[in-house]
């Protein structure tokens, strides 16, 4: 298993250049300039994927690990086989979006719509796993 | 004429109703001036800024763009 550290590293290099770029995308020089403002634009969206998927991947990250003490325990192994079957589906799914994250590093390759989505999928895929737990 | 480009050639060039050649784009801003191709200088100096002003945004864009290119994610083993 792998842990995604020092988002807030991330967080603060986030903030200043989402705003150095809205500050840009307001300066009336680049009104008749479509190369620029494409440029902008693809920049913009690019720090807006950084952004969704490493919050969405700290959130994953901090219900996996909770519930991973206990979907790891064999009591509830035995007890719980559905869901522990779940939760182990979501655990696959999870490593490998990380690992191939702990292979490539580049952040603007890993942030992405496909991974975001992924993510958000695990995430909901892990709540259900912890209302069940409490069934 | 720094950060000048051909679409900032244009837009001179469709004021002062005189096409812009090669030479005249390698030109010093001045010299552009003295060539008289337009009366309207508050005009020439408007694009002038503009295209400089642009150019200056470019390297902006560039330096975000190669920061976040070389930004790696810190992901260690459990």
């Amino acid at each position: 298993m792998y842990l995604l550290t020092q988002t807030d590293v991330i967080r603060t290099n986030l903030e200043e250049d989402q705003l150095n770029v809205s500050t840009m995308a307001s300066d009336r020089n680049l009104l008749d300039n479509p190369e620029l403002k494409l440029k902008l634009k693809k920049i913009e969206e690019a720090l807006n994927d950084v952004s969704e998927t490493t919050e969405q991947w700290s959130l994953v990250q901090s219900k996996y690990l909770n519930l991973e003490i206990i979907f790891k325990n064999d009591e509830i192994k035995t007890q719980l086989k559905n869901e522990t079957k779940q939760f182990m589906f979501l655990d696959k799914m999870y490593t490998k979006i990380a690992e191939n994250a702990y292979i490539n590093k580049m952040i603007l390759g890993i942030c992405n719509k496909t991974n975001f989505n992924a993510l958000q999928d695990i995430l909901r895929g892990l709540e259900t796993c912890q209302r069940n737990l409490s069934k | 004429m720094e950060g000048v480009k051909e679409m900032h050639f244009k837009e001179i060039s469709d004021e002062v109703k005189v096409p812009i050649n090669t030479d005249m784009k390698t030109m010093l801003f001045k010299d552009v001036l003295k060539l008289k191709l337009s009366l309207n200088m508050e005009f020439i100096t408007e694009i002038a800024e503009k295209a400089k002003s642009q150019e200056n945004l470019e390297k902006e864009i560039q330096l975000i763009e190669s920061k976040w290119k070389e930004f790696a994610m810190v992901i260690v083993p459990k």
